[in-house]
């Protein structure tokens, strides 16, 4: 109702014609709030920066550093102590209660100091590190990736369970860091939208780069214990896991691609749409802190939110 | 379905540089002047697009 009053609504419909960039972070955001992704797209941002967020980019420099042969072994837990403390400065950065600043930098440097080890193991030799893709799944619709690893295997890669050898020696193998407090689940691991994208990516430009299509796919997973006290014992939980290797079917693909097409056209119609959910676990969960934007969506309310120049709260709200 | 999706951009294959590019690459990289995907912003996220 808003778009005939207001043209600079973000929530409005825009035509074919308009350019929809999306990424798997858009995608995924989708599958839990259409309303969420469109203050995604639109920039609009709580001021405070999420711990995990300067976490996971301290540690990703780092294991980049690694892999160039930029950052010595080492040296991977005081630079990741450097680059944790540089992209916090100036700053204001929302974490849980229970987790200080001491307490994740101590297990980011315990979990930097264990990478080059879990590297080695792996066996991989890099072809691709932080590579930018983008692919045209449609008219002007757009995908963009940014693929945390791809290698080639220089020794044969042998399933823990079976003992069958499930990626030989040159295969190609594509990886993406975590850090969470768990282990992901097989479920995860088989399905997970992004290795998908991701897979696909790497496939369609195998022959362009001059190397094998993917073999496996699956998350380097570093564990980042509950732990409340910088010497704590449960320290000791803070390991890389051993990855767990899965592959996409083209039945995966075509999903993951019609669902991509799916969410371009609901943003081209301007869908934003809450998703209340059905009880107390839902999206709109304002208790749990679930909700990014509940300030906005409940009180109409820019204060807390860096907003893009030129934006009113009529705009979004 | 597939079928229809073209590659728009790929990256160059990483490799390691030279002897003497190799310094000045390792400075680089550590002094941030190269590490725009490392700006706390998450990733594979887009320029404004409303």
């Amino acid at each position: 109702m808003t778009s005939y009053l207001n043209p600079a609504y973000i929530f409005n419909a825009v035509d074919e014609e308009f350019e929809v960039n999306l990424s798997p972070s858009q995608i995924l955001k989708a599958q839990i709030c259409m309303r969420s992704l469109g203050y995604y797209r639109a920039k609009v941002k709580p001021e405070a920066t999420p711990q995990n967020l300067v976490f996971g980019s301290a540690l990703h420099w780092v294991i980049e550093g690694f892999i160039k042969g930029f950052i010595d072994e080492d040296d991977m837990a005081q630079l990741f102590a450097k680059k944790f403390h540089e992209l916090s400065v100036g700053k204001l950065i929302s974490m849980a209660k229970s987790k200080s600043r001491e307490v994740t930098e101590v297990i980011g440097k315990k979990l930097a100091q264990q990478f080059p080890a879990f590297f080695s193991n792996l066996g991989l030799r890099p072809l691709i590190i932080e590579g930018h893709f983008k692919l045209k799944i449609g008219p002007n619709t757009f995908i963009n990736l940014v693929i945390d690893f791809v290698g080639v295997a220089t020794k044969q890669i042998i399933c823990p369970e079976t003992g069958d050898v499930i990626a030989e020696i040159g295969d190609t193998i594509i990886l993406d860091w975590k850090t969470a407090a768990a282990k992901e689940g097989r479920l995860f691991a088989r399905y997970s939208l992004q290795l998908t994208y991701y897979w696909e990516a790497v496939r369609l430009a195998c022959t362009q780069l001059g190397i094998r299509e993917p073999r496996l796919c699956g998350f380097a997973s570093g564990l980042k214990p509950n732990m409340s006290k910088v010497d704590s014992e449960s320290l000791v939980n803070a390991v890389w896991m051993p990855v767990h290797w899965t592959k996409r079917t083209r039945s995966d693909v075509e999903e993951a691609f019609d669902l991509a097409r799916g969410v371009a056209a609901r943003i081209r119609r301007g869908e934003f749409y809450r998703e209340s959910g059905a009880a107390y676990n839902s999206p709109c969960d304002s208790q749990s802190g679930r909700c990014d934007f509940a300030g906005l969506c409940l009180e109409g309310s820019v204060r807390g939110f860096k907003i893009p120049t030129g934006y009113t709260v009529a705009d979004l709200v | 379905m597939t079928d229809e999706i073209q590659v728009v951009s790929v990256p160059s294959l990483w490799e390691e540089p030279s002897s003497e590019a190799f310094e000045s690459a390792k400075a680089n990289f550590l002094a941030g002047d190269d590490d725009d995907h490392f700006k706390v912003e998450e990733k594979n996220s887009e320029d404004p697009v409303f």
